[in-house]
């Protein structure tokens, strides 16, 4: 049957059946009837106005009633937005903290919490919802009590670094010109969010998070101890890998006695004890990860890929990540393919051989190992990660016009993520 | 005797017939009150307004209802008809208007009030035969997805007969627009008659013949 069928002819025709049908003439007593009410109230001269049909009147009682029921409902359960007071400093506008060169001010929130600004300190809070709010450092070290609640939400941002907490003590320091930032955890765990990283880091009481855009360090060292450990430079920063030892007992409670506060004798410690080397992947949430790669290389990097647990491989390949290992870094992690049948380790292994081949300028090593990724985790903590991989290798590869689609669908799932800004380039260059 | 005076006749002016005078006449009747114009209204134009209802929604016991909705309008606003003239054009414009807000009426209430079914009731008109009212069936059920404007196009231009002008006067468009609403219904209607057995049938039926 040809596309144009059916022709303008056979549509003239059906349209001549509907004219049959309604030019059709009713009976003279139909006319007749229509004929007398028209003529009846032309006699009355009262011409009605046309009634609401009793399904709308209906249908609109029932939207007026439910409106009404929506709006006393929220007006009796909205929670209003917590409130706070600025003591000290200057406040250029509202939200705006300024604190003077020689004195500290503080912000006391209505929910308990409180902000100590050290003098110099130039914050911002930057909205407020019912379970906490979002404030900005500008500059300067901000002292933090939060109040923890059921549902406590508060967000510190300092610069590219994002400090999620729910309920803690802690010290947050934003030099710009620098761009160091330094995180000490009085109480209580916070998530931070890296630029320098594509995961996010556990921080936890007792410990010190110190990064430099700059240099692009990241160092992780117990808080009390008396020598910190130096890190390198980071290739690519601590990922999932170190959200793992939340699982960690003697982490979550600072106990450090599994771990040499001496990062000196770490590796021998290893290699001492090797009931000992499952404590790697406290060390990796410490930044010691050249000791992790020296145990491995004690034990014999072969046994411990094949005999070492999950875990330990995971953070072995982190570690050496870390310390631009990327040989040792692949082989690991390619382990955890080869032995965990599924589950998100071996997915996450999958995105991490992308983003490894990424770094190495293997884009479709990169590519294959990021739909990997997204084949076996669609909504894995890496997805965005991945979908932005793939955005940024198309790009790379076969310009913004193929990537188009990518961009979209990455928007569309992440209207708000990480990579939003280079998405919606990369959709408004087309 | 002075014969008596021949009572002297009255000359009696006879009216002229309402039903022969024209539109322009007629409203003026309507609009000074004679309610014998109204009637005479009704009987020249009330066939061709049933048969714009008819012709857009289909066989419906809405259709007399609306009628009398089109001509009250009209009293109401005979005195204020700036053309007279206009009447026919007048009458298809406030079907057109009314039966625009009847099918979004219907749409809200079948969203409201969740209709369990969009099936055009059973004509009250006699058709050709069960196949035609089929056929027609299958065609209401595409238009009724239509966007009222190009449903209400189709039916004025290919149903009723009007020409582009008249249709584009009556909703209010150009002509160029309203040229552009009856090719994409038609357009619509090619697609999705497919989905419509009867429909498609008939037509199948046509081709069959032009091809014989």
């Amino acid at each position: 049957m040809p596309e144009s069928f059916p022709d303008n002819a056979a549509l003239t025709k059906l349209a001549e059946l509907a004219r049959e049908l309604s030019t059709a003439p009713v009976s003279a007593e139909m006319h007749e009837e229509g004929r007398n009410r028209i003529m009846a109230l032309a006699i009355s001269r009262q011409f009605p106005r046309k009634t609401m049909p009793t399904a709308t009147k209906v249908a609109l009682s029932v939207f007026a009633a439910a409106a009404a029921f929506a709006v006393v409902f929220w007006s009796t359960t909205r929670v209003r937005p917590i409130t706070y007071e600025i003591a000290g400093g200057s406040r250029f506008e509202s939200g705006y903290l300024s604190a003077s060169p020689d004195r500290a001010a503080v912000i006391r929130f209505s929910d308990g919490s409180a902000i100590d600004a050290a003098p110099g300190t130039r914050l911002r809070v930057d909205s407020t919802q019912n379970d906490g709010a979002r404030v900005l450092l500008e500059r300067g070290s901000a002292n933090a009590r939060i109040h923890h609640g059921k549902t406590s939400s508060w967000l510190f941002v300092a610069g590219p670094f994002e400090v999620h907490v729910v309920g803690t003590h802690f010290n947050l320091t934003w030099d710009p010109s620098k761009e160091e930032v330094d995180l000490t955890l009085d109480e209580g765990t916070v998530e931070l969010k890296s630029p320098l990283g594509q995961g996010p880091f556990v921080v936890r009481k007792g410990q010190k998070f110190r990064a430099s855009l700059l240099t692009r360090s990241v160092r992780m060292d117990d808080a009390n101890a008396i020598a910190a450990s130096s890190v390198e430079p980071v290739q690519e920063p601590p990922a999932a890998l170190a959200q793992e030892s939340a699982s960690d007992p003697r982490v979550a409670t600072g106990d450090e006695s599994a771990v040499s506060s001496n990062p000196n004798s770490t590796g021998n410690a290893l290699k001492a004890s090797g009931a000992r080397h499952d404590s790697w992947q406290s060390l990796v949430s410490q930044g010691r990860f050249k000791s992790v790669v020296e145990a491995a290389e004690s034990r014999g990097v072969d046994g411990c890929l094949s005999s070492c647990s999950l875990g330990d491989v995971r953070a072995l390949a982190d570690a050496a990540r870390y310390t631009g290992r990327s040989d040792l870094a692949e082989r690991s992690l390619l382990a955890i393919r080869q032995r965990a049948a599924a589950g998100s380790q071996r997915s996450a292994a999958a995105f991490l051989l992308g983003r490894s081949s990424e770094s190495r300028g293997q884009v479709s090593s990169a590519s294959s190992w990021y739909d990997t990724y997204l084949s076996e985790s669609p909504n894995g903590e890496f997805a965005a990660d991945a979908l932005a991989g793939k955005m940024r290798i198309t790009v790379r590869t076969q310009g913004t016009a193929a990537a188009r689609p990518l961009a979209m669908q990455y928007l569309q799932r992440y209207p708000n993520g990480a990579h939003a800004d280079s998405a919606r380039k990369t959709v408004e260059s087309n | 005797m002075c014969p008596s005076p021949v009572p002297q006749k009255r000359a009696s002016v006879s009216r002229f017939p309402n039903e022969r005078l024209g539109d322009a006449e007629l409203v003026q009747a309507v609009a000074h009150g004679d309610v014998s114009a109204v009637g005479v209204v009704w009987d020249r134009y009330s066939s061709l307004v049933r048969s714009e209802l008819h012709g857009t929604l289909g066989p419906d016991s809405a259709v007399e209802d609306l009628l009398q909705e089109v001509f009250i309008v009209f009293l109401r606003c005979a005195r204020d008809l700036r053309d007279a003239n206009a009447l026919r054009a007048f009458l298809i414009a406030v079907a057109v208007r009314l039966v625009t807000v009847e099918l979004r009426r219907r749409r809200v209430r079948r969203w409201v009030i969740l209709s369990p079914t969009d099936e055009m009731p059973d004509s009250s008109v006699s058709p050709r035969d069960f196949a035609g009212i089929e056929t027609l069936r299958g065609l209401y059920r595409i238009l009724e997805k239509m966007p009222h404007r190009r449903r209400l196009a189709f039916v004025l231009r290919n149903v009723q007969g009007l020409e582009v002008a008249d249709v584009a006067q009556a909703l209010d468009i150009s002509e160029s627009t309203a040229k552009r609403e009856i090719s994409r219904a038609k357009e619509v209607i090619r697609v999705r008659s497919r989905g419509e057995p009867a429909l498609w049938q008939y037509l199948q039926s046509l081709e069959g013949g032009s091809h014989a």
